[in-house]
């Protein structure tokens, strides 16, 4: 198989190995040890593989890593940078309203909350529902995941 | 005691929640080891074929390859049949189902293995497919095994039913069937199998039961269980589709695995797990109900045709919960119950959360309905004169006498959700709404905790618990963390027992290496069982250290206690620190901080012809009231709110039980309303998430939880187990307030808005 | 077999390698549904002209006449963009309805008609619109009528060396506009069947009607005979209660996984009826 050299831009750091040419972002990010973006359908259902490029929420099984080098990626590790602990208000929300059970769906559920949280604070329980829509949780049924949303809001408030 | 619990009945954290939120968690697939293969498998192009041939030579060539095998490779039995050996792991002679495996392939990459496995030839003679117990209950249907197509009957008798019905002042009998449910965990089958230099193998998997793993692995392999050592990973979701499944791709690594030399990956995509994992039992359940003129049951019959596949599996165990709790919570004073568990070439019915209960729920709950209409009562008043309490004996002739408070669980359901007061509202809003129709519900159920008196050979659980000399506790237990909190309960349970700080507490991945047989962590009785044995072994560690503790500061044992990390007088007056204790209890006094926990039921009776004994070792109730709107245009169901009340003993820890109901309520509408596996001769269809639907953060109702706390002794203070109450009664509760709105009776499961739709047009009902 | 992707430096690049590769090569905008073909092997391609990039195609563009839009504008912009959403509610709704945020924030509105699916959100309001669709090559640019361009599931008119860059959309002011899909699920989900109507009223007389279904054909469907039962006519029940059998002469679904057909007819029949009754509520509240 023919490789080539793969730079991403992950969290801040600049990373790079020898891969496939059509690899996928999810594939080329769990192979430079970036693992907590996990896979759960390949076909941009389920939400388990969200980072964000450039600043937004996308499914990274949907994407060819050749296609974002030199983007901003943010993973699930990259979340919480600058933030106390290095952890987000979101995850820190999260823990606290049990919005864990497996912890699978966990990754997508922060990125995507998380951006929710910095770039939409005034959001309603039916927008904070509609952004979360691309992320299938088959625990939780969500009730805590939109209450940690809330909850990480009000303390961002409180931070700002 | 009166001692207060400061672990108990808390929010405490989870364990685990830290190490999910920052994806640092370790899953199966986020293992890598040099050397590593990936597996792939090649399964049937028919769902029942004579195998006539199978040509891997081409496949043996091929780039990265390391070996390919077929049944006849397999060194020890092949064989996976948990409860009886029907189903091989490499297919021979024949294929039942879609998902029987014909070879495997490790190679060095998955792109490799998935290449050869392309290359590997296979003739085949197709024989009729079945595809409904039906047909394979037909007079000269094809046999899918050589003894026949009904692979287990089983029954339950009660009196005289013909009696019962005769003196009943009106009956219902109705059939109903529902489909498929797949468990739709996130984290799709995984494992890794590690060749040990000893001649055994450790197996790393996403997995409830290990000790299943580690059966099924030493047979395949042929080797001693002692030499197979199964580490559960962290899973990413279990709801019983990891309790038996997880042997089959285990075993397929651990075969590769010897074979090669190398560890195996085998690692599922979501369309493998779709179409390969068991999956919830598809059902026909014909019910028949007989009251008297007050509404009593007198008479109550049901015929549950079980649709298992083409194998065994654990279809005959989770018939043994449908058979045995068919009526739900109510008083039977005769039945009778004929439960089929027949062969088809479907998908391979198997565990899920309810057990063989929720199908037979649906059914009970619309009779109950039916009934209700037939005899001018209410839902709600039927059932409140029919719900079994203290005294009452259950369908098997089993006394239900501590912790019953089923009807003290249904009232709370109807008050808290207002129900009389809805049905009356949503009644006269019908009247006028011509196209947006609003329904209420009920839905009732009452679960036997823990395994069915015919599987209590598996039902003991053992833990063990070590108290570090800086006083800091290590707990290991035989069940598994699915993300149910089974680890958060563990730990609370040993801080509670121990009087140590619950930060101080670690709990260990369960690893067969740890623990004795625990059995597998499902029917609801991981709290329970783990719980106990956790307890077990705390207590005799505090035992161990009072002692050292009443030598160390001159106070007789039971004048001191743990609380916290510390160790005081029972006035309070501070004596000194676990640390302290642990640590001069270890260092001087030579005491053994390891403590081996053990807990097992009473032995249950049980007579097998009659089906009739103590079917269950205690019983919890869960009353569910959904509130839908239908839209008549396009036959959308929205479920509006559900109030869910469960009898739960003692709550361990808030938070996870409302996690659980708010998660199987879920469930149980995605099972009511969109989830569809769609079947072709035996084929699965829709084996992806783009469609095969379950609930978003837009489909889901408002959950409202009410909680019944009446302690059972032989829970761990008090609890009894909530994981699958939680689903059972909903998709029963959501049915009847659809068919309430829509003014027809839904028979069939998933309501889909094409059924709905449909439904009601042919019906007549839309013009 | 391997495939390559080049990343197109301007236009002009992405033009020159479609040019190049012909029909070996596709150009790759935001990949949200040429990945699954690509992993579903339905996809020919040997190398893939990632766009994605080229934000000069990413606009929204008011007209005094019409909104012109860029063949690489993100779902998700369309949704928040405040000349789309003013001009075309209907549009911005089916942007919304649309796959997941995730795909949204992605995928674009030249993939999505370039996808050409049946099921294609975005375009039955289109073509209600009486969008056209710009093609550009290294020969030149073209354009045509956004409902001519499809020729079935996954085919378009295209030629291999074409390009999609953008979409001319008529402005309807006063128009009453109206988009439903139906789904067995309330996000993130493939439509079963959708309809998309646009209507000119002169108080309750119907001037001009535009109708389009997704789901109900192998492309996306202008409803013709709906159309011009509608045209012309006053808008009252008995008008909508006929509109049952045009809505049957327009449309040929099929049994698939997502639905009957039998289940589709219904879903646009009163989804075209409802439409109508909204509308003639909204004349009459405005009167």
């Amino acid at each position: 198989m023919n490789l080539e050299e793969i730079t991403l831009k992950i969290n801040g750091a600049v990373r790079s190995a020898p891969m496939p040419s059509a690899i996928r972002l999810v594939d080329a990010l769990r192979r430079l040890g970036y693992t907590g973006t996990k896979e759960g359908c390949g076909e941009g259902e389920c939400g388990a593989c969200t980072v964000l490029l450039d600043g937004r929420p996308v499914n990274s099984c949907l994407l060819f890593a050749k296609q974002v080098q030199g983007k901003e990626i943010v993973t699930v590790e990259g979340v919480g940078r600058g933030h106390p602990d290095g952890m987000h208000p979101f995850q820190k929300a999260l823990v606290a309203a049990g919005g864990v059970q497996c912890g699978f769906c966990t990754p997508g559920v922060v990125v995507t909350g998380a951006h929710l949280c910095d770039t939409r604070p005034q959001a309603s329980v039916q927008e904070i529902k509609e952004a979360l829509a691309g992320n299938l949780c088959r625990c939780t049924g969500y009730a805590k995941i939109v209450e940690a949303v809330q909850v990480a809001v009000a303390e961002l408030g409180k931070q700002s | 005691m009166g001692e207060t619990l400061r672990n108990i009945g808390t929010r405490a954290r989870r364990v685990d929640a830290l190490e999910k939120v920052t994806g640092r968690a370790r899953y199966v697939d986020d293992l890598e080891l040099v050397g590593m293969l990936h597996l792939k498998a090649l399964t049937s192009a028919h769902a029942h074929a004579e195998l006539l041939s199978i040509d891997t030579r081409a496949a043996e060539s091929m780039p990265g390859v390391f070996a390919v095998v077929t049944g006849k490779d397999v060194p020890g039995e092949n064989q996976i049949g948990v409860q009886i050996a029907d189903q091989p792991l490499l297919a021979s002679g024949k294929v039942r189902q879609m998902s029987d495996r014909i070879a495997l392939v490790a190679a060095d990459t998955a792109e490799h293995a998935e290449a050869a496995v392309r290359a590997i030839k296979v003739e085949y003679r197709p024989l009729p497919v079945i595809t409904h117990t039906d047909e394979a209950l037909a007079p000269g249907a094809v046999k899918i095994h050589e003894n026949g197509n009904v692979m287990t009957k089983k029954q339950v008798i009660r009196g005289d039913v013909e009696q019962g019905f005769a003196a009943a002042a009106a009956i219902v009998e109705d059939v109903y069937e529902v489909n498929y449910q797949e468990h739709a965990y996130l984290e799709p089958n995984g494992c890794i199998a590690i060749p040990e230099p000893d001649g055994g193998v450790t197996i790393h998997a996403s997995a409830q039961a290990p000790f299943y793993i580690q059966k099924a692995v030493a047979r395949v392999l042929g080797v001693d269980y002692a030499r197979v050592r199964v580490i559960q990973a962290t899973t990413g979701g279990g709801f019983g589709g990891k309790e038996d499944y997880p042997s089959e791709p285990s075993a397929c690594a651990a075969v590769l695995a010897m074979r090669t030399g190398r560890p195996v990956k085998f690692v599922y995509d979501r369309a493998q797990d779709l179409a390969w994992s068991t999956k919830r039992h598809r059902m026909k359940v014909t019910n028949k109900i007989g009251a008297d003129g007050e509404g009593r049951i007198t008479a109550a019959q049901v015929r549950i045709d079980c649709d298992a596949g083409g194998y065994t599996g654990l279809s005959a165990i989770v018939s043994e919960r449908s058979n045995s709790t068919a009526f739900g919570p109510y008083r039977t004073p005769t039945a009778r119950v004929d439960t089929y568990v027949v062969y088809t070439n479907n998908l391979f019915g198997g565990a899920y959360r309810g057990f063989g209960t929720p199908q037979t729920t649906f059914a009970m709950e619309a009779q109950m309905d039916e009934l209700a209409a037939r005899l001018g009562l209410s839902p709600a008043e039927i059932r409140r004169r029919n719900i079994l309490g203290p005294g009452d004996e259950t369908t098997t002739c089993q006394k239900l006498t501590e912790s019953v408070p089923g009807i003290e669980t249904f009232e709370a359901a109807l008050a808290r959700s207002g129900y009389e007061q809805k049905r009356r509202e949503f009644e006269a809003f019908n009247q006028t709404s011509r196209w947006l129709k609003k329904g209420i519900g009920i839905g009732a159920c009452m679960y036997g905790g823990g395994l069915h008196a015919g599987g209590q050979f598996l039902e003991g659980s053992g833990a063990l618990v070590h108290l570090r000399p800086d006083g800091s506790v290590l707990v290991s237990i035989g069940g598994t963390e699915l993300g149910q909190g089974a680890f958060t309960v563990a730990a609370q349970c040993a801080a509670e027992t121990l009087g140590v700080a619950l930060e101080h507490v670690r709990v260990t991945p369960s690893s067969t290496d740890f623990v004795t047989d625990s059995g597998p962590t499902v029917a609801s009785r991981t709290t329970v069982m783990s719980g106990n044995a956790v307890i077990d072994a705390a207590r005799q560690l505090k035992g161990r250290i009072l002692e050292a503790a009443c030598e160390l500061y001159g106070v007789p044992a039971d004048e001191i206690e743990l609380r916290e990390g510390q160790v005081l007088k029972r006035d309070g007056t501070r004596l000194g620190s676990l640390k302290e204790l642990a640590n001069t209890a270890f260092a001087v006094k030579k005491v053994n901080l390891s403590a081996q926990g053990w807990y097992a039921p009473p032995r249950k009776t049980w007579d097998n012809a009659r089906g009739n004994g103590d079917a269950y070792s205690s019983y919890c109730f869960a009353m569910q009231v959904a509130e839908v709107e239908v839209d008549l245009r396009s036959g959308r169901t929205r479920v509006v709110r559900v109030t869910a009340a469960h009898d739960v003993g003692q709550v361990i820890n808030r938070t996870l039980i409302e996690g659980q109901i708010e998660g199987g309520v879920v469930q149980g509408v995605g099972y009511a309303l969109m989830e569809d596996l769609k079947l072709d001769q035996g084929r699965c269809l829709n084996p992806s998430f783009t469609d095969y639907l379950i609930p978003t953060t837009l489909d889901v109702p408002e959950v409202d939880i009410v909680l019944i706390e009446q302690p059972h002794s032989a829970g761990p203070f008090g609890a009894k187990g909530i994981g699958e109450p939680s689903l059972i009664p909903a998709a029963a509760a959501v049915a009847n307030a659809v068919s309430e709105a829509v003014g027809y009776r839904f028979r069939r499961l998933p309501l889909t808005p094409e059924r709905v739709l449909m439904s009601l047009e042919e019906a007549g009902k839309l013009r | 077999m391997a495939i390559d992707i080049v990343r197109a430096e301007n236009l002009e690049h992405a033009l020159e390698l479609l040019a190049r590769d012909g029909a070996q090569a596709r150009p790759l905008a935001g990949g949200t549904d040429l990945m699954l073909r690509l992993r579903a092997g339905r996809l020919a391609a040997r190398t893939l002209v990632s766009i994605a990039d080229l934000s000069d195609l990413a606009y929204v563009r008011e007209q005094a006449d019409r909104v012109e839009l860029g063949a690489l504008t993100r779902v998700a912009d369309l949704i928040t963009h405040p000349v789309y959403s003013r001009e075309f509610p209907a549009g911005a709704r089916a942007a919304r309805d649309f796959a997941s945020p995730q795909i949204r924030n992605r995928g674009t509105l030249g993939g999505n008609v370039g996808n050409a699916s049946p099921a294609a959100d975005n375009v039955p309001p289109l073509i209600t619109f009486g969008a056209t669709v710009t093609l550009q090559s290294k020969r030149g640019g073209r354009s045509m009528p956004i409902e001519d361009f499809f020729e079935g599931p996954g085919r378009t008119r295209a030629a291999p060396d074409e390009m999609i860059v953008g979409f001319q959309v008529p402005k309807r002011p006063g128009a009453f506009q109206f988009f439903a899909k139906f789904g067995s699920r309330n996000a993130n989900v493939i439509s079963i069947a959708s309809a998309a109507l646009c209507l000119r009223l002169d108080g309750e007389t119907v001037r001009e009607a535009r109708v389009a279904y997704g789901c109900c054909a192998p492309v996306p469907l202008r409803a013709r005979r709906v159309e011009s039962y509608l045209s012309g006519q006053r808008l009252d029940e008995r008008l909508i209660a006929g509109v049952r059998e045009a809505v049957l002469g327009d449309i040929k679904p099929i049994d698939d996984v997502r639905g009957s057909r039998r289940y589709k007819e219904l879903l646009v029949i009163n989804a075209t009826e409802d439409a109508l009754r909204g509308a003639l509520e909204s004349v009459r509240k405005a009167a």
